[in-house]
């Protein structure tokens, strides 16, 4: 599990997500307790299908401080089976946090999951932030 | 009676399939992999290099295998304005819409009418292959280096707001499935390790995409709408390696499309099926190896020219369609003008008819009529 160390301040810790994909996408970000059973906190989401999130302040150093950062990506494809199945492979996301002791660090290697016939991608990139 | 029938179908075929030397007008059209097609190979295995780095890699690697100092087929096509601007890669881009961004978000400006220009697909080929008609059976080391764009496309007015609309209520629909997922979302928070076969259950078996797959399907109806014109090009050209040491220019090639389609549903959804097509191509192919009537590999230019009228009711077209052949300047053997028809049965499988004149044929009249059908389903798709 990758981390990223907020401090323990009010600092504003900020996120940005840059998928690169030539299908339709929608991202949503949540922060939780991971040894709690809730649904956690929503902290950011895309605003258009491109499922990209603009750098946008998801809380406070202290408040984040040994949450998880979870960011879920879906993603539908268009195009004919091959360019689909091309595009499956191709499709990537990168992951900016900045704010914390750690400063601006981004991040790569999200999960992903494809269905059968390529025609949806699931994306998700667990990130731990700590003190 | 089935068996008859199915009989007679194959026998219409096989006269149909019969005719396989004619060029035929969809021959001439600007191919996909220009490289490729100049040098009339289909290669099974193609690397789309997504970066620089990967391109030079497979050229490397297949360096390294080769025994003569020459990559064993290596086939490759990539896009570079991806490599210079990989964050540009969205769907906007990929549907030629113009966007401008607005409070972070991104907004429709209308259709982008040169986009294709700056997505310029090249294709490389480095193969070993005999293309000189000579006694020798010895295959030449042959690199072919091809270029392929969409200069100009212009689609009905509504094409870009309808797209605009449609995407973005995809994807408030698409975050609301999202919303609606909250507990699949944390227990993959919390689980990130979960066995791909229990998650893609999970995601693809469990997970909502109803109010989505609606949207998608009105967005595929958008897409399969056919431009008003549209303008494309390709370029080719092979280098051969003969013998150990000596390299010449072998064939060169260059394509042109214009169509245009005219809707003919006005005062419908847009969506309709129905239209006027006009559709011209040509190309120009040189080989300087190319057996001659003498018996000799000469040089050869070729210079085909075609157009095609046709109008088309959902499943049914009919149409003109006229094409001419110069060979080293002077008319050819392959002119004709015929009448086609067509009605699609079903996926793959097509009714055909052609009637009309070959002038050079010894039997000037050409009268065809048959079923032809495909495999394989290449279609968009856009749902499960």
């Amino acid at each position: 599990m990758e981390t990223y160390k907020v401090g323990i301040g009010p600092q504003p810790i900020k996120l940005a997500v840059d998928i690169d994909t030539l299908g339709l996408a929608a991202s949503r970000a949540i922060v939780l307790i991971v040894a709690s059973t809730d649904t956690g906190k929503a902290v950011a989401h895309s605003k258009d299908a491109t499922g990209d999130i603009a750098k946008k302040v998801i809380g406070k150093a202290s408040e984040l401080e040994g949450k998880r950062l979870s960011v879920f990506t879906r993603i539908d494809l268009i195009g004919t089976d091959e360019e689909r199945k091309r595009e499956a492979e191709r499709t990537t996301a990168t992951y900016q946090l900045e704010g914390g002791i750690d400063g601006n660090l981004k991040f790569g290697d999200s999960r992903k999951i494809v269905n059968d016939e390529f025609t949806r991608i699931f994306l998700h990139k667990p990130i731990d932030l700590i003190a | 009676m089935k068996q008859y029938l199915c009989f007679l179908c194959l026998i219409l075929s096989a006269i149909a399939g019969g005719q396989g030397s004619t060029v035929r007008l969809k021959d001439l059209a600007v191919p996909n992999s220009p490289a490729f097609v100049l040098v009339d190979v289909s290669p099974s295995v193609i690397q789309h290099a997504h970066v620089p780095k990967e391109f030079v890699l497979g050229i490397a690697q297949s360096f390294q295998n080769s025994s003569n100092g020459f990559p064993q087929d290596y086939s490759a096509q990539f896009t570079p304005y991806w490599w210079l601007k990989p964050g540009g890669r969205s769907v906007y881009s990929l549907l030629g819409l113009a966007t401008a961004k607005e409070a972070n978000k991104t907004i429709v400006k209308g259709e982008d009418h040169f986009s294709g220009l700056k997505l310029v697909s090249v294709s490389v080929a480095f193969i070993n292959k005999d293309l000189i008609p000579d006694t020798s059976a010895v295959n030449q080391k042959i690199v072919s280096l091809g270029v392929k764009t969409t200069v100009f496309k212009v689609y009905a007015k509504n094409y870009a707001t309808d797209l605009a609309t449609h995407i973005d209520d995809w994807h408030t629909k698409a975050l609301e499935e999202l919303n609606n997922s909250e507990e699949l979302q944390a227990e993959l928070a919390r689980n990130p390790e979960m066995p791909e076969a229990e998650l893609k259950m999970k995601l693809f078996k469990n997970f909502d995409f109803t109010k989505t797959d609606k949207i998608l399907k009105r967005i595929n109806k958008i897409i399969q709408r056919k431009p008003l014109f549209s303008w494309d090009i390709a370029g080719a050209y092979a280098h051969y390696g003969i013998g150990d040491s000596a390299w010449r220019s072998g064939r060169y090639g260059a394509w042109t499309t214009v169509s245009s389609f005219l809707p003919l549903d006005i005062g419908g959804d847009g969506n309709s099926q129905h239209y006027l097509g006009l559709n011209l191509v040509a190309r120009y192919l040189y080989d300087k190896y190319q057996l001659a009537k003498t018996g000799i590999a000469e040089s050869n230019t070729c210079f085909d020219i075609g157009g095609k009228i046709t109008l088309e009711l959902d499943k049914f077209s009919i149409g003109v369609e006229a094409l001419h052949r110069y060979n080293n300047g002077e008319l050819g053997d392959q002119n004709r003008t015929v009448g086609v028809l067509n009605y699609k049965m079903a996926d793959n499988l097509y009714l055909r008819g052609a009637f009309g004149k070959n002038f050079n044929a010894p039997d000037k009249l050409i009268a065809l009529f048959g079923i032809s059908w495909g495999f394989g389903t290449e279609t968009i798709k856009l749902e499960e």
